[in-house]
């Protein structure tokens, strides 16, 4: 469509674009190659999960949750039973606390993996995205033998975890992990310093501090712009406060310092899952049985909100209940929301071709977005 | 910031020593064990755990309808009455999203997600469980089980 100035042209990107990464529609205002102006415009994958959650029973709810985010079904089940749990005063049993955490970070490992690959198949490299979804297929392999499915777990149940871990995924995670480092620097060797990568990455998308803060922006991207933040750390949950890691800072804001920052991540949550797998095995015959039937969570009338930090930022679940069995209100903050909104003040001055790559860099899952 | 000639000649051969370690490091990739199976003539092997399609063994049911109360998809568990005045648990996995909170929680371990992963099929009804034939099967291998242990 042609506007009434001469050079300038309005574009529809998406909905169904294969580097929007779900159903996400962007109108570019552009004039030649540049683009003038980005508008965001969301609702393509809405399935009114808030709306579903008010006629169904807290445990009924469950396995829907996982689908808000499908690439991080686990930090999602966390937020929303952690206020749940929360509300009905419920305390973990350590086990169960260390069990989630190895999960979720190897699940945030798993999710890492598959934005690389997306992110160089954004850019145009075809390569990177087998060797990397070689890579997550493992712990993808692992996920099955442990919860039974690849991607929507339903693990997570009301006061800890389904089924107890046993001694053979334990060990085949520790192989994993010994593994791992070899495995990746065949990605890295790749990528990370090639020139025509650096060239596509490095002072492009630049996002400032006041700009994230802003729009909310949290997670690596913000961490990228040089604002310490990390849920881990700031609000200890589950264990996190007895486990010891770090949350690397960038201070240069653009595409090229987000990678760095995810594949840093990568490997601090490899680290932690291996401590994780330590005090598992130290402790493995302690047991644990769950006698919380799924028709007796009855909690108490009230709200409640947890924090999450997920591979794209920082989850909400924000829960308010009236003392019947079924939830009266379930609302979800997620990070991808805030990182489209940012976009349209990245995308104006670049080129139409650099799109692909701020975009991608900001790793956004669209169904996270409408949920 | 422009860069001097020396520092532009240095980024050119540094990048062209990166793009030769990338090559070189895809290249040893092909002397390494195939990653995919060829498919339909080689299975993957599933876990014990996995979630398939659900089945329901009308031996063990005693239609309490826990399971219907904690389905989350609409029409996918349903009671229904059967000709002697029982109630059985009746499985449309059309609308199964096979996320296994009822084999979870059923007290009679009546269902089971099976390991069964190939669900396509050319009709719906397919995937419609037939309550009376699932029903005579399972009589069926009731009487095959009390021959045998008549024998």
């Amino acid at each position: 469509m042609r506007n009434n100035t001469r050079n300038k042209m309005t574009i529809n990107m998406g909905p169904q674009h294969p580097s929007t990464h779900g159903v996400l529609r962007l109108l570019l205002e552009l004039e030649g190659e540049k683009v003038l102006k980005c508008t965001p415009c969301l609702g393509y994958l809405h399935r009114g999960l808030e709306k579903a959650a008010q006629s169904r029973l807290f445990s009924q709810y469950l396995p829907m949750v996982d689908r808000v985010d499908y690439l991080s079904g686990f930090f999602c089940s966390h937020a929303y039973l952690s206020a749940l749990e929360e509300l009905s005063e419920i305390e973990l049993p350590k086990k169960a606390r260390y069990i989630r955490v190895l999960t979720m970070e190897l699940n945030r490992i798993s999710s890492h993996l598959l934005w690389f690959g997306t992110f160089l198949l954004d850019l145009g490299a075809t390569g990177p995205v087998f060797f990397a979804f070689n890579l997550r297929n493992e712990i993808l392999n692992i996920f099955e033998k442990l919860t039974g499915a690849r991607m929507m777990h339903n693990y997570y149940v009301f006061g800890g975890v389904r089924n107890d871990i046993s001694k053979e995924i334990l060990n085949e995670i520790s192989d994993f992990t010994s593994n791992f480092d070899k495995k990746f620097k065949v990605l890295e060797n790749m990528v990370t310093k090639n020139p025509v990568f650096l060239d596509r990455t490095k002072d492009l998308g630049i996002l400032n501090t006041q700009n994230a803060l802003e729009y909310s922006i949290t997670g690596v991207n913000l961490r990228a712009s040089g604002f310490n933040l990390d849920f881990r750390k700031e609000k200890p949950y589950l264990i996190y406060n007895e486990l010891e890691f770090s949350s690397p800072v960038a201070f240069e804001g653009d595409c090229y310092s987000r990678y760095l920052l995810r594949i840093e991540e990568i490997k601090i949550s490899l680290d932690l899952v291996n401590q994780c797998i330590d005090w598992l095995l130290a402790h493995y015959d302690e047991k644990y049985n769950l006698n919380i039937s799924p028709l007796n969570i009855k909690p108490k009338p009230g709200r409640a909100a947890s924090y999450t930090e997920s591979p794209r930022g920082l989850i909400m679940c924000h829960l308010a209940t009236d003392g019947g069995d079924k939830p009266k209100r379930v609302k979800w903050r997620t990070p991808s929301f805030y990182a489209i909104q940012i976009l349209e003040k990245l995308l104006p001055g670049n080129t139409l071709a650099d799109v692909t790559s701020v975009f991608g860099s900001l790793d956004i899952v669209v169904t996270e977005a409408d949920r | 910031m422009k860069k001097t000639d020396t520092e532009l000649i240095m980024d050119f051969f540094k990048g062209l020593i990166a793009l030769f370690k990338g090559f070189l490091t895809v290249f040893c990739q092909a002397f390494k064990k195939r990653a995919t199976l060829l498919y339909p003539e080689i299975k993957p092997e599933i876990p014990e755990a996995f979630r398939g399609k659900l089945e329901v063994s009308y031996k063990k049911c005693i239609g309490c309808g826990l399971c219907t109360k904690l389905c989350p998809a609409p029409g996918a568990l349903q009671l229904k009455d059967t000709k002697d005045g029982k109630k059985l648990v009746f499985i449309d996995a059309s609308r199964c999203i096979l996320c296994g909170n009822c084999a979870y929680n059923c007290p009679k371990e009546a269902l089971n997600m099976t390991k069964q992963y190939e669900l396509a099929t050319d009709t719906k009804k397919d995937l419609i469980l037939n309550m009376e034939k699932a029903a005579s099967n399972d009589s069926a291998s009731q009487a095959m089980q009390n021959q045998e242990a008549s024998i």
